[in-house]
């Protein structure tokens, strides 16, 4: 399954540190300016719950 | 930084962002700043060479804490595409994102209200073309809000449940669009020439108290009525679409829908808020809510059966 980090976006494996909500994983970062970015992603099908 | 003067003659709040007025303004297409980051590439707002949804915090706020928040919601990492032409599972994921965004900055002790909202074409002030939404969390209840509060104590009840109820009867004759879970209507007394307003049938306050069936339901009307939209003049359509939610200041009722506030009135003519309508505070329209309901029903159909 390609990731967003490879170029293709779509559903993403979980990682450690990450939230979840919903069927999204969710992830903060925070931007050189000190702003807030969230970026949300679609589960991968075989996530587990 | 933004500031709050309260208009004594109208009785409302309005919110001073001087920033804004630099704000990037229609920029070329390969100057976007809501694209991904490509390797090697010009960066851009969103550090990622390719995403599915994002939330940051708005360059130039209108709001901003400790009084409040402002954020941007970029809806694919297509340039080119739009809220309507998204896969339907990527808007039934948004539909997560703004669940999420809601309940996370109502939370927030500053935050009395959160509206989210989409600005759709330069016809209404749109900025930048890349798929995108804003979120304002309000230090306070903003008038329209509390307007639909105090219709909910004339009513004797839900304001839009008791409306959607009416809707309903007699043949539905402004109904546009329906699913499982909700009912997209023309409202008998309609401000704008194509105004729309999608319903959750049964009673939500918001986002957070809808399930998974609920959102994607909502999601697929909501991208109904939008092809709809664009399908009516054979057009892209402006509009502004707006979630309306109880506010976040608790213990207040409030009953979630969406609705859309289209300024054209044929396909190359703007209905304009102009004298009577600042002025008086009353519209002036050109078109019965009967007839438009007719012409949305027959463009949202046609695109049922494609």
């Amino acid at each position: 399954m390609a990731t967003p980090e490879e170029g293709r976006p779509g559903p993403v494996p979980a990682e450690d540190g990450v939230e979840r909500y919903g069927p999204l994983i969710v992830r903060r970062v925070v931007k050189e300016d000190g702003r807030a970015l969230i970026r949300f992603d679609r589960a991968g099908e075989r996530e587990p719950e | 930084m933004s500031l709050l003067r309260f208009n004594e003659l109208r009785g409302e709040q309005v919110a001073y962002a001087v920033d804004r007025q630099d704000r990037t303004f229609l920029p070329p297409a390969d100057h976007c700043p809501l694209d991904p980051t490509r390797p090697g590439g010009r960066p851009t707002e969103i550090p990622f060479p390719a995403f599915e949804i994002v939330v940051f915090d708005n360059l130039f706020p209108s709001f901003e804490s400790p009084a409040g928040a402002a954020e941007v919601v970029v809806y694919t990492d297509d340039h080119h595409g739009s809220f309507g032409g998204l896969a339907p599972e990527r808007a039934q994921a948004l539909m997560w994102v703004w669940r999420q965004r809601y309940e996370e900055l109502g939370a927030r002790g500053d935050v009395r209200y959160v509206l989210i909202f989409e600005n759709r074409g330069v016809e209404v002030g749109t900025t930048l073309h890349h798929p995108h939404g804003q979120i304002y969390a309000f230090p306070f209840v903003p008038p329209v809000a509390a307007l639909e509060l105090a219709a909910d104590a004339r009513l004797g009840g839900c304001a839009p449940c008791v409306l959607l109820e009416r809707e309903l009867a007699d043949g539905a004759p402004r109904v546009v669009h329906a699913n499982a879970d909700t009912v997209a209507y023309v409202p008998f007394a309609a401000r704008w020439p194509y105004e729309c307003h999608v319903v959750l049938r049964e009673h939500r306050a918001s986002l957070v108290e809808c399930d998974a069936a609920e959102l994607a339901s909502l999601a697929s009307a909501l991208q109904a009525v939008t092809r709809g939209y664009d399908r009516l003049f054979e057009r892209e359509f402006p509009y502004m679409m707006v979630l309306h939610q109880a506010p976040t200041d608790g213990g207040r009722a409030g009953h979630l829908h969406v609705e859309f506030y289209t300024p054209l009135r044929t396909a190359t003519k703007l209905k304009y808020l102009a004298g009577c309508e600042q002025g008086a505070g009353t519209f002036i329209m050109d078109v019965l809510p009967e007839d438009s309901a007719g012409a949305l029903r027959e463009a949202i159909a046609v695109g049922s059966d494609a």
